[in-house]
């Protein structure tokens, strides 16, 4: 599958990266938001793992727009963040995420996400928003 | 009904005596003095029962004696044949006896008249003397008692019995409340001059009984209808209540006077009747100015509503109580105020007016306001406390993982274990400045002050500082003096002042920016011996005017949006200021505005040049001796490598400086002038086996520890690092354990 990662965290971002690559997936990596949706309309990803707090552009503005672009339907979008779910900052991109992780997230998680994901149509996944 | 009874039987007993009377004049007449009169005086005799009833049973009792003797002497001894009468002069007899019986019984009864109404006046005077509210005494005119009414029986102690006769010195002991000496009785007063004498105030009046209280007199003369003087009247009254009632009364109204509320009262128009000292403070208006003015006056325009609410409520007799609301005072200006109003009422229960207490709670409600500020940012802090906490946490975890699946792959482990290093070692950083904020705050932080030379100081921090800078692309203009300038200082402490505001300008310039930093000698200042400035500027984001004031506040941040570039507790500046304080300087920033770059200027004492004595601390030696350590140049083409290993030693306690290639490892090596240098053979622009060569030529080269660091293990290998001028040969990775160990032995060789 096709996974895009974005964290202004260099480290977090690369070695999520090097985890996912060593899974069999084909990663982009990003360490803003403009970057993030610049790769996310050229790399066509199934999967986003988006950091929140980020430069330029954060995670939730870049899953919005995300779901904005045609063909975009069917990723699933993934909200990787370090602050607390219940922030209300967060609560206007609830809807464009379908799940919410908190850092630091287990890699078992993540898996299962995209296995089910694999599996399943996005719609079914809804369960994890 | 008592009465009409009393003289119901005075009657009987009248007419009785009258029957009674006569019958005796009768049978006296008849049998003893018949032969002394004969037919003389026939009806005279019954005069005497006339007036003895006329005594005893008043007119009607008179008239019936009369009427009886006259039918009664006539039967038996005027008329000789039944009552065939004689002549003409029996007639003129009998009604001279009615005549005389008639005037005898009027006399009786107009003494008795007169008897009952001195009785009724006497009695009355005498319940009006008890009923009076007022203590009297009457005197005669030799000042002795003759009487004295209940009330001054009470206050006297004297009964009135006890005190007729009595001069009235002696009844009446008065004395000046606070002089305690007997006061001049005004008895004698008035019987000397004749005229109303008043007491004096302060007087007491000492019972016979024991018990003193004040009183309020005067004193008259009684005369007779001459003007004669036959007396003295003496009028007082007990002051004892109205005396407590003024004392309460004036006590309420000092606490009134001296409260620090406005106290102020209004009647139902609104209109002011009186104003404490307290409102005269708060509102700025005197009570001479205010009172008779509307009290809208106290109102701003636009609270002019509330007015006629309050007034409506007050007539319905409510109470408002601690209403918060804005009030203006007399120039104006504007002030938070808690307002209690309460209904005055008249005797009748009528609402006819209102008290007002104004309080001012501006202050009040400034404390309140950044209490809950307070309560905001920490709240906030903590919730960016848990994200900067988690941040580092997910790369480790990842990195973990990365450990588990890598296996044999060198690459993937080096690379995860860099990763795992550089975020602890961040979060390291991040504990360690929220227990120095912590020490700061509880006053636990202690300096190890000393002479230091501040350019080094400056230096070490920029070394510190220079991996987040050069990561942001940053340029950094170092501007330092030739001369040392000595401060008194914890080199590490301060170093950490100048590094926190490097720090900050990087984060908060754009990628590429430019970072200035200079460092010069006043002559001016607070400080007699001049001021050593320390200027850091950036050209980034600068910071508002509306957060410039914050900045330094502890976990202030300015920029709060999802977008925030950068992580950080905002603990940074508070640090920095808090240590330069300790130093003895101050710290200020200035910006001029968003987008506009900043500026944080740091001022310290310069010690006195003279005080620094015959043989001036080095700076390598001052710095030395903050540590206790080694400088060590460590030089890898691989940031990681660096970072990682320079945190390492200086976890260790050494100073540390890094270079990324083989001309700038000789560049920083003649700048700091290193007791040893950590050198990667495989370095960009210049091998390591060349810049080891090159230190080696150079004067301060010879002494230099060289540890050579490399993949490379082969004999030959070795031997090509020692031709080259290499004190030791290291295998990559290195262990953490045999680096400490090695720098164990060539620091204590180099120091």
């Amino acid at each position: 599958m096709r996974v895009l990662v974005a964290d202004d965290n260099k480290d977090a971002a690369d070695t999520l990266g090097m985890l996912l690559r060593l899974w069999g997936h084909e990663v982009r990596i990003a360490y803003d938001g403009d970057s993030a949706l610049l790769l996310a309309h050229r790399f066509k990803p199934h999967v986003a793992l988006l950091d929140i707090q980020m430069p330029k552009r954060n995670g939730g503005e870049v899953a919005l727009q995300i779901r904005r672009q045609s063909g975009s339907e069917k990723t699933l979008l993934i909200a990787v963040s370090g602050s607390d779910p219940s922030d209300p900052r967060l609560a206007r991109y609830k809807g464009a995420f379908d799940a919410f992780l908190s850092k630091p997230c287990e890699w078992e998680r993540i898996q299962e996400l995209l296995a089910d994901y694999r599996s399943h149509t996005r719609e079914s996944m809804r369960m994890y928003s | 009904m008592e009465s009409m009874r009393g003289q119901g039987r005075q009657y009987g007993l009248g007419y009785l005596v009258a029957i009674a009377a006569t019958a005796a004049v009768v049978l006296v007449r008849w049998f003893v003095l018949a032969d002394v009169f004969g037919t003389e005086a026939p009806l005279y005799l019954f005069l005497f029962a006339v007036a003895a009833s006329a005594w005893l049973g008043r007119l009607k009792a008179g008239l019936l004696a009369t009427a009886l003797g006259a039918l009664v002497g006539t039967y038996f001894f005027l008329a000789q044949n039944g009552w065939v009468l004689v002549g003409t002069i029996d007639l003129v007899r009998i009604v001279l006896f009615l005549f005389s019986g008639v005037a005898i019984s009027w006399f009786a009864e107009s003494i008795y008249r007169s008897r009952d109404r001195a009785d009724q006046q006497r009695e009355s005077l005498r319940i009006i003397l008890e009923s009076i509210g007022d203590a009297v005494i009457t005197t005669d005119a030799e000042g002795r008692v003759t009487l004295l009414n209940p009330v001054a029986a009470t206050l006297t102690g004297w009964t009135p019995a006890e005190a007729a006769g009595r001069p009235l010195e002696e009844v009446f002991h008065i004395l000046n409340e606070w002089s305690r000496q007997p006061v001049e009785n005004p008895v004698k007063k008035v019987l000397s001059e004749g005229r109303i004498v008043g007491l004096a105030n302060h007087t007491v009046l000492l019972a016979r009984d024991g018990p003193e209280r004040p009183i309020d007199d005067s004193a008259a003369p009684i005369r007779d209808a001459e003007g004669a003087i036959q007396g003295v009247v003496l009028i007082f009254r007990d002051m004892t209540e109205r005396r407590h009632a003024e004392r309460i009364r004036t006590r309420l109204a000092a606490i009134i006077e001296s409260s620090e509320d406005a106290v102020f009262s209004k009647d139902l128009d609104g209109t002011i009747t009186s104003w404490n000292r307290g409102a005269e403070r708060l509102y700025g208006y005197s009570a001479e100015e205010i009172i008779g003015k509307s009290v809208a006056l106290l109102y701003p325009p636009d609270h002019l509503n509330e007015f006629p609410q309050i007034m409506e409520r007050l007539q319905r007799g409510e109470r408002i109580e601690q209403f918060e609301t804005i009030r203006m005072r007399k120039d104006g200006q504007r002030f938070e105020a808690s307002v209690s109003i309460s209904p005055l009422k008249d005797d009748n229960g009528r609402v006819i007016g209102a008290s007002d207490i104004t309080r001012d709670i501006s202050e009040y409600k400034r404390l309140q306001q950044q209490l809950q500020e307070a309560d905001r940012k920490k709240d906030e802090f903590l919730a960016t406390l848990a994200h900067e906490l988690r941040n580092p946490l997910a790369p480790i975890r990842n990195a973990l993982q990365l450990l588990r699946l890598a296996g044999d792959d060198k690459a993937t482990v080096e690379r995860a274990l860099t990763v795992m290093e550089r975020q602890v070692q961040q979060m390291v950083r991040l504990i360690d400045d929220l227990m120095d904020v912590s020490r700061i705050t509880r006053a636990k932080l202690q300096l190890r002050k000393e002479r230091v030379d501040l350019t080094t100081v400056v230096r070490n921090a920029v070394e510190t500082s220079r991996p987040f800078i050069e990561m942001a692309g940053h340029e950094l203009t170092l501007t330092l003096p030739k001369e040392p300038i000595y401060v008194e200082a914890d080199a590490a402490r301060l170093a950490q002042v100048f590094a926190n505001l490097l720090n900050n300008a990087a984060k908060y310039t754009e990628q590429g920016g430019h970072v200035w930093l200079t460092v010069e000698k006043t002559s001016g200042g607070c400080h007699p011996s001049g001021e050593a400035v320390v200027r850091v500027k950036d050209n980034g984001l600068g910071i508002s005017a509306e957060h410039l004031p914050h900045i330094f506040e502890m976990f202030s941040q300015v920029d709060h949006s999802l977008e925030r570039a950068q992580g950080g507790l905002g603990i940074g500046l508070t640090l920095a200021k808090h240590l330069t304080e300790m130093h003895g300087g101050t710290i200020e920033a200035s910006s001029e505005g968003a987008g506009k770059g900043c500026e944080f200027i740091v001022r310290l004492p310069q010690m006195d040049v003279s005080s620094v004595g015959q043989q001036p601390i080095t700076a390598s030696s001052a710095s030395k001796a903050a540590t206790g350590q080694c400088k060590i140049l460590i030089v890898d083409d691989d940031e990681d490598t660096v970072t990682s290993m320079s945190m390492i030693l200086r976890i260790l306690g050494h100073d540390t400086y890094s270079a990324h290639d083989g001309e700038q490892a000789i560049e920083e090596a003649r700048l700091h002038r290193p007791d040893i240098v950590l050198l990667d053979i495989g370095l960009p622009k210049m091998n390591g086996y060349e810049v080891a060569r090159r230190i080696r030529q150079e004067p301060w080269g010879k002494e230099v520890k060289l540890v050579a660091l490399t993949g490379w293990g082969q004999e030959g290998d070795k031997r090509r690092s020692k031709e080259a001028g290499f004190d030791y040969h290291l295998l990559k990775p290195v262990e953490p354990d045999a680096l400490e160990e090695l720098l164990k032995d060539l620091c204590s060789d180099s120091t």
